[in-house]
């Protein structure tokens, strides 16, 4: 069976190596049937990408254990699901499946181009074709997951304990996802250089895969978060691991992508930047892969150590080299011309400003998760930052980017009077004075969760008051008719739901560990815990150990969770599964850390988490706005 | 022109700004990255300092007492070299700490007493299985 797996994926890389050459030449002589035939080769090879997936996952679906990366991976109890998911749960599976998306979407966008200029459309194209067939080199020569043993062992390693659970469903194929779609933004923002177009024509084009990318994106790093949160065991949801890093990096650069552009669609303006950042985003993707896969960065993530880096560092710099080639080739015709017209106490001005928020977090952020490697290269000794770093220093950005994004609404495109702000901000100013002086009013004296709080309120009435003036001037019509402008003003209401929910979780949570004798009880932020008998339960593939807990509120029984400890078959080692119950206000989050039936105690940590089901809930409101957004048609002034 | 020049100025303010907050931070929220033999080669100049290390639990030499949530046991270097430190802990131990696995301690190293204070002990584990495939098998 490997050796068909071996043979689709040849035949799709040499039909990538085909197509790209074709796709390069059109790109020179704007042969249109060479183009076409290219376009031919490459549904090709989407399909010679498909077969070798299926051949994969028949190979995973059967236990098909002479593949060692079927071996690896699965083994004969794994439930049916966990099985189908050995698709992106390793290595080179995972590096396959992304290979596959680029085809899937490089196969739609022929598609969706086929009447555009010939040139313009195989350069689109020749770059989706080079992606696509760099993922094909990778799992055929550096990590084949149709290599087959000499033997063929019984059964299989199993899955990671961690890695079955309903979020290895959809966390690895939305971020997936979230990093895919850049492959095209890239590629027209290639084209319009290649083609020495100045004009946004390839950022209006891209916008939706932009936006819909960036919607992935957004839900794969929040589900990523949501599933540690409720499988890791440890009460939060963001370590600022390197490889939560990885993935966070290209959503701020396409965040700042997507503003910035809509100054270069509505004003000429920012070209450069916008070219930047899609450059950059795309890289950033690759780059998330690099830092996951090379092993440079200890991470609890990391793969083994293998060549792959080498391969993305090399796809990487040649990309990005080719690409700034021809930026600066036509630099004179992209620098903005009329600067003269600019204010910062603008729309425009506040997009120019979050473009630099934005990078200024990215670098901070890239720069504490590369330092070990940066360190090691210009100080005697390896160095490393932790989670105090990453938090002091994204706080003032994200203060800052809080600010812009209350202040950006209320501003007109054009330069501000300051009669007129002053009544405009006048209450998103005070209801951020009235959300200070309640905290401190209550009690709360740590000054930053304060300072955030302020600026976040500050950020929520500017929404409100936009909308409402809106509104009044316009009727619920504009509502509708300017969907891309309100599809930002809910991402934005999202962003701040989501921000209560973290600046509440990070600062004001309460966390205890208690070991007591069953049928004890135990006080905590608020709540008595009655800790009852052990019990266990037999499962499929595990075994569950969990211990009763029964929360009392001022007396009265509210409910009783169960935290429990799983020993699984194939590890020796037991796996925590939390207990938690979520509500608005906040979630109660309680582990099983450890028990013993001879000496008769039992461990429990137990955590609260104010607002946390926020940061949930604004991910949603984010992900509405952005297709509500996506919805929208043609350039609008709001 | 003179709206460049305040282009400029913006971006020089911002450079500073950046400059001035990864210095302090690095200068107060940064550890060490080593690795074992660093350690135990030059015990003098990494006495009592915040460090990151990374090592391979030792068979056998695992104490563990899960309901006061302490831990001690001995990494040895991950480059190949013999050396090895030994590493207390306070603290809920992970599920998936065991022997013969990749450990990332933080924490400080005491050379009097040649034992390292961890605060943090992360197991590197997920999608990591390769290696262990042959043995296995034979």
């Amino acid at each position: 069976m490997g050796q068909l797996g071996n043979l689709f994926q040849i035949l799709g890389l040499v039909s990538g190596f085909a197509a790209f050459g074709m796709y390069v030449y059109a790109m020179q002589t704007q042969n249109k049937s060479t183009a076409k035939t290219a376009d031919m080769i490459m549904i090709g090879q989407l399909v010679a990408f498909s077969l070798a997936s299926c051949v994969l996952i028949y190979a995973l679906a059967t236990g098909y254990f002479k593949m060692e990366y079927v071996a690896q991976y699965t083994d004969l109890k794994l439930p049916f699901i966990y099985k189908i998911s050995g698709w992106w749960a390793g290595q080179a599976g995972s590096l396959l499946f992304w290979g596959w998306l680029v085809a899937v979407f490089a196969v739609i966008e022929i598609f969706r181009t086929r009447n555009y200029d010939t040139k313009y459309r195989s350069t689109v194209l020749a770059v989706s074709a080079l992606t696509s067939t760099f993922f094909l080199i990778l799992t055929i020569f550096v990590t084949n997951p149709f290599k087959e043993l000499d033997f063929f062992p019984a059964d299989g390693m199993g899955m990671n304990p961690l890695l079955q659970n309903p979020g290895m469903l959809y966390h690895p194929p939305t971020l997936f996802l979230g990093y895919v779609g850049y492959t095209i933004t890239v590629g027209h923002a290639f084209a319009a250089l290649f083609n020495r177009d100045s004009s946004s024509n390839w950022f209006v084009d891209t916008r939706k895969w932009t936006i819909i990318t960036w919607v992935f994106l957004t839900i794969g790093i929040v589900l990523g978060g949501e599933w540690a949160y409720v499988e890791l065991g440890w009460g939060g949801y963001w370590a600022w691991d390197p490889v939560e890093n990885a993935s966070l990096l290209p959503w701020l650069t396409s965040t700042a992508l997507l503003h910035s552009g809509m100054v270069f669609e509505r004003r000429n303006k920012l070209k450069i930047w916008t070219h930047m950042l899609a450059l950059i985003s795309f890289q950033l993707c690759l780059f998330g892969t690099f830092i996951t896969r090379s092993g440079v960065l200890d991470s609890v993530h990391s793969f083994a150590k293998s060549s792959l880096g080498y391969f993305f560092l090399a796809f990487i710099v040649i990309t990005s080299a080719v690409f700034l080639y021809y930026l600066f080739k036509m630099i004179d015709e992209l620098k903005d011309k009329d600067e003269h017209q600019f204010s910062f106490l603008s729309r425009d001005g506040m997009f120019f400003l979050a473009n630099w928020f934005f990078l200024g977090l990215t670098i901070v952020i890239g720069i504490g998760t590369m330092m070990p490697i940066i360190s090691g290269l210009i100080l005697p000794d390896k160095i490393t930052v932790g989670i105090p770093y990453f938090n002091k220093v994204s706080a003032p950005f994200f203060v800052l980017i809080l600010l812009a994004s209350g202040i950006a609404p209320l501003l007109g495109h054009g330069k501000a009077e300051t009669k007129d702000l002053v009544k405009k901000f006048a209450p998103s100013v005070l209801a951020m004075i009235a959300a200070v002086a309640a905290l401190v009013v209550t009690g709360h004296t740590q000054p930053l969760p304060i300072l955030l709080t302020g600026f976040t309120t500050f950020s929520l009435v500017a929404i409100l008051v936009s909308v409402i003036t809106n509104v009044k001037k316009g009727g619920v019509k504009v509502l509708v008719n300017n969907r891309r402008y309100y599809g930002g003003l809910i991402i934005h209401l999202g962003v701040v739901m989501m921000a209560y929910g973290i600046i509440a979780s990070s600062f004001y949570n309460d966390k205890k560990d208690v070991t007591v004798a069953p049928g004890e009880s135990f006080e905590f932020s608020g709540y008595t815990l009655k800790v009852g008998e052990l019990a266990a339960e037999e499962r499929a593939n595990y075994v569950g150990v969990y211990a009763p807990v029964t929360v009392f509120k001022n007396g009265k029984e509210l409910m009783t969770l169960a935290p429990e400890r799983r020993f699984y078959e194939k590890n020796e080692q037991a796996f925590a599964e939390v207990a938690i119950s979520s509500k608005l206000h906040g979630d109660l989050y309680l582990i099983l850390a450890s028990y013993s039936k001879t000496e008769n105690f039992v461990g429990i940590q137990a955590v609260f988490q104010p607002f946390i089901a926020w940061v949930w809930i604004g991910c949603i409101v984010m992900v509405i706005g952005g297709l509500y957004g996506a919805t929208g048609g043609k350039k609008k002034n709001a | 022109m003179k709206k460049s020049y305040k282009f400029i100025l913006a971006g020089v303010v911002f450079a500073c700004v950046i400059g001035w907050l990864l210095m302090s931070s690095f200068s107060q929220d940064s550890v060490y990255y080593l690795e074992v033999h660093e350690i135990t080669k030059n015990p003098d100049k990494y006495n009592q300092k915040g460090m990151r290390v990374t090592g391979n639990v030792v068979k056998g030499t695992i104490t563990q007492d899960y309901k006061k949530q302490y831990l001690l046991f001995t990494i040895q270097d991950i480059q190949g070299e013999p050396d090895t430190i030994q590493v207390e802990y306070n603290g809920i131990i992970p599920d998936t700490f065991k022997e013969d696995i990749h450990v990332i301690v933080e924490g400080k190293y005491d050379k009097e007493k040649k034992l390292f204070n961890a605060e943090t002990v992360l197991t590197k584990c997920p999608s990591k299985y390769e290696a262990e495939l042959e043995q296995k098998a034979s």
